[in-house]
């Protein structure tokens, strides 16, 4: 009987790169432009080696011998009870912090509706996903992400013809080289994200390609952030893409080809909805199982459990990143620490030695919640 | 059942995240297509609808929104009834409403409407003379912050009051407001305007170097029919309103930066190659004065920014050979020279030699040339009057030199009253269209 939670590494490339542009790609070519000016998208590529390093690392820590980092903790008399918590913590965070800036621009769009709708079918939508376990996370990724990478370039593609001026990427380097030095941190705390995915790495048939996919992932998240960040600073300017709370969002709004199709961002805005969703079910997901494991609970607790994480998530989003002002600082100042925690937590599991029995019968390993195949 | 389960499921989701929580009949709504942004006394006066829930003498802002209204008849409940109450002329609705600033203003106006405001289709925006002079900073304010004027929207200047050109506007064939100003914009069409919207407006404020500027409008009226029509550029340093260049500056500015949208320029007939010369030779039958007519079609410009010449530690030497056609002659200045390549067809030829060729037209194009320079040399020297830098040479050499641009910056704007950027143009004659001798 084949295990129905197995993932491919297509769909390990695709959401890697869904984890780091779902939400990022609005807000860090704000984050970019703050500490790089006009040389936003050139701190992105200066950045390519520690994107390179990290990503790196959770293929060399769990993708090659395909272990999670909950078979690295779980066994382990010490680590079990500090780093489980800290992945608990890290995942929870980053989901409340994703359906709070989601829900920050949907209030601006939708101004009528009351946020506790949104806050509402975003939980229902996360933990729908999250509960059907990982399987159905990662062929959603494989679906959702060409629809966003399209809606993007056809965003672009309108817009920048008539609305840019590339002289705005002159001078380069103006602040000397070591300004793009400043943006790596924030990079890397994105990049960091990705160690949702590692908790994919024993559900992967076959390893012997993902080292590859997971290359192509990068240079592709690399792409497409640099290429955002260029066309925030032509169409926006860089002190208007520092300034602005979602830059891309603005971008996506400017783009009108002909006033019978005179809102495209509505088809822009819905495709990138659906990855964000995807992401933030991501993070559930990591935290729920970490916390089904943290507390020795059995399998068939996990639909609860990521009830119970996407509750959580709703309160993160409520108490930490209620308005955009401490959106703004979390963003800013808490955010980078957290994925550091996250960075260390990850690197700590991946060096720990595997104890233990592996859980590998058919019940759909840890992230096997979903409905099982008869 | 789970399939079931999963597709109820979704399709809740679906209803929930589109955000269809209401609906609103078309006729409940006010489409804002076309808006006016006066300021001080002159805003809060005079306008025929007004709610004044904010005004009173502390007003500061005054926003006209004109609104089409798709009843041929409209009910009394929208305020119906003739232009003398404030109600409406032929398609459209005028109402106004004034606040503190223009976020205010915009509250005040949604508050005394009997409809649903929806200002993200006020595609074009007016701005009052004062309101500009004040500067443009609250309006960018709104714009920039809220999700109702986009930042796509078109702004123009108006010499006076907004609010009066737009009320008077009366397209004919009862076009719509916004579709007339459409026309006035489009690009690449003789007698039409350089449009600026918000977000470029925005982008040139944070440009190091740059001051930026804005269509003028007026009124045109024909037949009966009152149409906007272009009437130069309006002048700003940073954010404030300083001056207008009339509509042939303003061809010469927008020459300058490449940005001309097609145009006519009549010159002399040339003299005939190798024969007595002058202008009577190359009259018409007639004694008519002979010109030859131009429609310069596309053009693009260049600003070259060379060092001048270098001076000892610490400082720099006046610029040698500076003057008309030379340098800067301003100390510490770079030299600058704007490169202008115009190409143009010949639309009319009004002269003596009936029969076209090169050499004519080649020195007709020569004298177009000489026509376009002095024409941005006017267009510059007014800006330079002014003390402002519409044309971006201070971009040009903070994008050459941003160190030197940075030392140089605090006293730029009395350094440009001096600066005598050399101005080289070309023009590239494209062709004859189809004859080449006049019948």
């Amino acid at each position: 009987m084949p295990r129905r939670d197995q993932v491919d590494t297509a769909s390990i490339a695709a959401l890697l790169i869904i984890t780091i542009l779902a939400t990022l790609v609005f807000f860090l070519p704000r984050s970019l432009a703050a500490v790089a000016g006009r040389d936003a998208w050139l701190a992105v590529l200066a950045a390519t080696p520690a994107v390179g390093l990290v990503v790196g690392a959770w293929y060399a820590l769990y993708f090659r011998p395909g272990l999670t980092p909950l078979d690295r903790v779980r066994f382990h008399p010490v680590a079990r009870w500090f780093v489980l918590p800290v992945l608990v913590a890290y995942a929870a965070y980053h989901a409340g912090g994703i359906l709070g800036e989601t829900i920050l621009l949907m209030v601006i769009v939708f101004q009528e509706t009351p946020v506790w709708v949104f806050h509402a079918t975003m939980a229902v939508t996360t933990w729908v996903l999250a509960a059907y376990g990982r399987e159905t996370l990662a062929r959603l990724g494989l679906m959702v992400l060409p629809v966003m990478v399209v809606a993007l370039a056809v965003n672009l593609a309108i817009l920048l013809p008539g609305g840019a001026e590339w002289a705005q990427l002159l001078p380069l380097l103006e602040g000397g080289p070591a300004t793009l030095l400043r943006g790596i941190p924030v990079l890397v705390a994105a990049t960091v994200e990705t160690l949702i995915l590692t908790y994919f790495a024993d559900g992967l048939r076959a390893r012997d390609r993902i080292g590859r996919a997971l290359v192509w992932a990068a240079a592709g998240e690399i792409v497409l952030l640099a290429g955002v960040a260029v066309a925030c600073v032509v169409v926006l300017g860089p002190g208007e893409t520092a300034r602005a709370v979602a830059p891309t969002f603005i971008l996506a709004r400017l783009a009108r080809p002909v006033p019978v199709l005179s809102r495209p961002e509505v088809f822009t805005i819905s495709a990138w909805l659906l990855g964000i969703a995807l992401k933030l079910a991501l993070f559930v997901y990591v935290a729920g199982v970490t916390t089904r494991v943290t507390l020795g609970l059995s399998d068939r607790w996990q639909a609860a459990i990521h009830g119970a994480m996407t509750a959580v998530a709703v309160a993160v989003a409520v108490l930490l990143f209620p308005d955009s002002q401490r959106w703004d600082w979390q963003f800013t100042r808490v955010w980078p620490f957290v994925g550091m925690a996250g960075l260390g937590a990850g690197v700590v599991a991946g060096l720990l030695p595997a104890r233990g029995e592996r859980k590998v019968r058919g019940d759909g390993g840890w992230g096997g919640s979903g409905p099982r195949s008869s | 059942m789970g399939r079931i389960r999963a597709a109820f499921l979704l399709i809740l989701v679906a209803l929930g995240l589109a955000g269809c929580w209401g609906y609103n009949e078309v006729n409940d709504l006010a489409f804002v297509t076309t808006a006016a942004l006066d300021a001080g006394a002159a805003g809060g006066s005079g306008e025929a609808g007004g709610s004044g829930t904010a005004g009173g003498s502390g007003t500061a802002y005054r926003w006209t929104v004109a609104v089409p209204v798709p009843e041929l008849v409209l009910p009394a409940s929208v305020g119906g009834g003739g232009s003398a109450a404030g109600g409406a002329a032929r398609t459209n609705l005028f109402r106004s409403a004034a606040g503190p600033a223009p976020r205010a203003a915009a509250e005040a106006l949604e508050a005394g409407f009997p409809r649903e405001v929806r200002w993200s289709f006020a595609d074009h925006v007016l701005i009052g003379e004062e309101a500009a002079r004040r500067g443009l900073r609250p309006l960018l304010e709104m714009v920039s912050r809220a999700y109702r004027v986009e930042r796509r929207a078109s702004l123009y200047v108006v010499r006076g009051q907004a609010s009066s050109l737009l009320q008077s506007l009366h397209p004919a064939l009862d076009r719509s407001l916004a579709r007339s100003f459409d026309a006035i914009g489009r690009k690449n069409r003789p007698g039409t305007l350089r449009s600026v919207d918000a977000n470029t407006l925005l982008r040139w404020l944070d440009t190091p170097g740059l001051d930026p500027f804005l269509p003028v409008v007026k009124a045109a009226e024909a037949s009966g029919a009152v149409s906007p029509s272009p009437d130069g550029v309006a002048l700003f340093r940073r954010d404030r309103l300083v001056g207008f260049l009339p509509p042939p500056l303003a061809d010469g500015l927008l020459m300058a930066r490449g940005e001309a949208h097609p145009f006519m320029l009549s010159v002399r007939c040339p003299a005939a190659p190798g024969g007595a010369g002058g202008e009577a030779a190359q009259a018409p039958a007639g004694g008519r004065p002979g010109t030859v007519t131009f429609r310069v079609e596309r053009n693009k410009a260049r600003v070259r920014v060379t060092p001048g010449p270098q001076a000892g530690a610490g400082g720099v030497a006046p610029a040698a050979g500076s003057g008309p056609g030379g340098g800067s002659g301003v100390a510490g200045l770079p030299s600058f020279l704007i490169e202008v390549r115009l190409e143009a067809v010949l639309f009319e030829w009004d002269c003596a030699a009936r029969t076209l060729d090169l050499a004519l037209v080649e020195a007709a194009g020569r004298e177009a040339a000489r026509q376009a320079r002095d024409r941005i040399r006017a267009a510059l020297g007014r800006a330079a009057e002014l003390g402002v830098d519409p044309a971006g040479l201070g971009t040009a050499w903070y994008r050459h030199d941003p160190k030197g641009w940075r030392a140089a910056a605090p006293g730029w704007r009395q350094a440009l009253r001096d600066l005598e950027p050399r101005v080289r143009v070309t023009v590239h004659v494209r062709g004859y269209q189809l004859t080449s001798a006049a019948p």
